[in-house]
């Protein structure tokens, strides 16, 4: 049986054309290749 | 693929062969991203829009410069109505690579078409306040705005979706299949309309294998009316009229227009008239106004400059006065300039200026400086010219020039009253000149100013003898 109220929390409001540019803005941008980076700065170069 | 730290192309090793950096966990990473980038577009090329976008983000996740899934996430973005996530995508992949980027391209569209981008934000605009409708449980109003929703953008899925919704809230399955069908045929993938489609085939009947059997469903309030009130009576249609009776109906359409029109614009025209003449009156009476207006300051104007002429001819008798006035400063000053030349001076030219003064002027009208100036020069100078009058007066006498005679000895008393010869001779003048008048009058002064004196009694005797003439 299908609850409305429940159903329509999984409905959200979506962005406005005005609003995309603080949405790019506010993008996290980090990725798995960040970390690595982050870690090989810390681990000495093999020769 | 480049090294991550000095970007030189990388072999088949796990570490760079240019700067020595391990590179087995970055490799397996980027075939991370592939892999799900792979999944994702075979997903979405079987409309599992859903998994797909799973799938790119989970491959974005892993490497953020993965600019295919970038923009394969922003295409299905598209499709799906969210045109902001869509942008969004491609101007971040744009970021990344600028060049050789069909993000670019997409992007070139976007901008290229305003009209449809604003449509496409009304539409979202629209849906916001359907959510807002539905947390206020205006349900009904939602329903409607969701509808607009749809209409401005049929290919928003989330509106087709709260939609289904709605109508699964009001029990309208038959709506419901219809809009959740829609949203399955754009996405298959999405659980939310897959769960939606399960609960209506349940309450529909419908099965892959049992034809559908349609539902005894509670008829929301206005088909309920239809379906139970009483028949609406069918209008009767229009017979087939001739065409005789086609023109009778519009003729007589045209007389009660005309006589429309004369009863109730016939009153209007006669207010028109009517408020033009009084019109045509309101300004007849200005102009009346405007002429008496202008005739009175006229009339003001003409009195004002008779009276500036009033002042003006004052102005021109003190004037001439103060000429007259002036001509006896003059005479008196170069009496006075003559005088001043002490041994050199002609008392005949002091006599001249002087005789030229008005001596009603210096009696009743001059200032007391001028008089003493005047009495100063005069006396000074009046012996002489006395006698100088005196003797060319009694030449002219005795030569018989009794007009000449009569001017010197006038002047010769002026200069010297005390003078009675001077004055009894004048008198004598005026006899023989036939002036009795003025005989008498001298005869007279005579008398009285020497009295007891010869010439007075001689002066007497020609008083008796002119007799009252």
């Amino acid at each position: 049986m299908i609850d409305f109220e429940e159903e329509l929390k999984k409905f959200h409001p979506s962005l406005e054309v005005d609003d995309s540019e603080k949405a790019i803005s506010e993008r996290d941008l980090s990725d798995m290749v960040d970390l690595i980076v982050d870690t090989a700065k810390n681990t000495p170069t093999r020769q | 693929m480049q090294c991550y730290k000095c970007g030189v192309e990388l072999s088949e090793k796990d570490f760079c062969t240019a700067c020595g950096a391990d590179v087995a966990r970055y490799k397996q990473i980027i075939y991370t991203s592939n892999r799900l980038y792979n999944q994702g577009l075979e997903k979405a090329k079987v409309r599992d829009l859903t998994g797909a976008i799973n799938d790119l983000r989970q491959s974005l996740k892993f490497n953020k410069l993965n600019t295919q899934a970038r923009n394969l996430l922003g295409l299905i973005y598209y499709e799906l109505g969210d045109v902001v996530d869509a942008l969004t995508e491609w101007v971040i992949s744009k970021n990344y690579q600028d060049s050789k980027n069909l993000a670019t391209d997409y992007i070139g569209m976007m901008q290229a078409n305003q009209a449809s981008l604003e449509v496409i934000n009304q539409a979202i605009v629209k849906y916001n306040q359907t959510l807002n409708y539905c947390h206020q449980d205006s349900l009904d109003m939602a329903k409607i705005q969701v509808k607009k929703v749809i209409k401005l953008n049929p290919k928003f899925y989330k509106g087709h979706l709260l939609l289904t919704l709605l109508y699964l809230h009001d029990q309208e399955y038959n709506k419901a299949l219809k809009e959740v069908e829609i949203c399955r045929k754009i996405d298959t993938g999405n659980l939310i309309a897959n769960r939606y489609y399960k609960e209506i085939s349940e309450a529909l009947g419908l099965d892959d294998n049992k034809p559908a059997k349609k539902v005894q469903q509670t008829a929301p309030v206005d088909d309920y009316w239809l379906n139970q009130g009483p028949p609406l009576a069918a209008l009767p249609e229009p017979g087939n009229s001739s065409i005789l009776s086609t023109i009778v109906y519009i003729l007589l359409g045209l007389v009660v227009g005309l006589a429309i029109g004369w009863f109730l614009l016939g009153p209007i025209r006669v207010r028109m008239n009517k408020a033009g003449v009084e019109e045509e009156m309101t300004q007849v009476r200005d102009q009346l106004s405007a002429k008496s207006a202008e005739l009175e300051e006229l009339t003001q104007t003409n009195d004002s400059l008779n009276a500036e002429i009033n002042n003006l001819n004052t102005l021109v008798a003190e004037y001439e006065q103060g000429a007259g006035t002036n001509e006896a400063v003059n005479n008196l000053m170069y009496a006075a300039i003559e005088y001043s030349k002490g041994e050199a001076r002609d008392p005949m030219v002091i006599a001249d200026y002087i005789g030229k003064i008005d001596p009603e002027y210096v009696m009743n009208e001059a200032s007391e400086a001028y008089v003493s100036l005047y009495n100063t020069v005069k006396g000074t100078v009046g012996n002489t010219v006395a006698t100088n009058y005196y003797n060319t007066g009694m030449e002219a006498y005795r030569n018989a020039d009794y007009p000449t005679a009569i001017e010197n000895l006038n002047n010769a008393i002026f200069y010297d009253p005390s003078n009675s010869e001077a004055l009894y001779a004048l008198a004598v003048c005026y006899v023989e000149n036939g002036d009795v008048v003025k005989a008498k009058e001298c005869f007279t002064q005579v008398i009285a100013l020497f009295p007891d004196t010869e010439r007075a009694s001689k002066a007497q005797n020609y008083i008796d003898s002119l007799g009252d003439i």
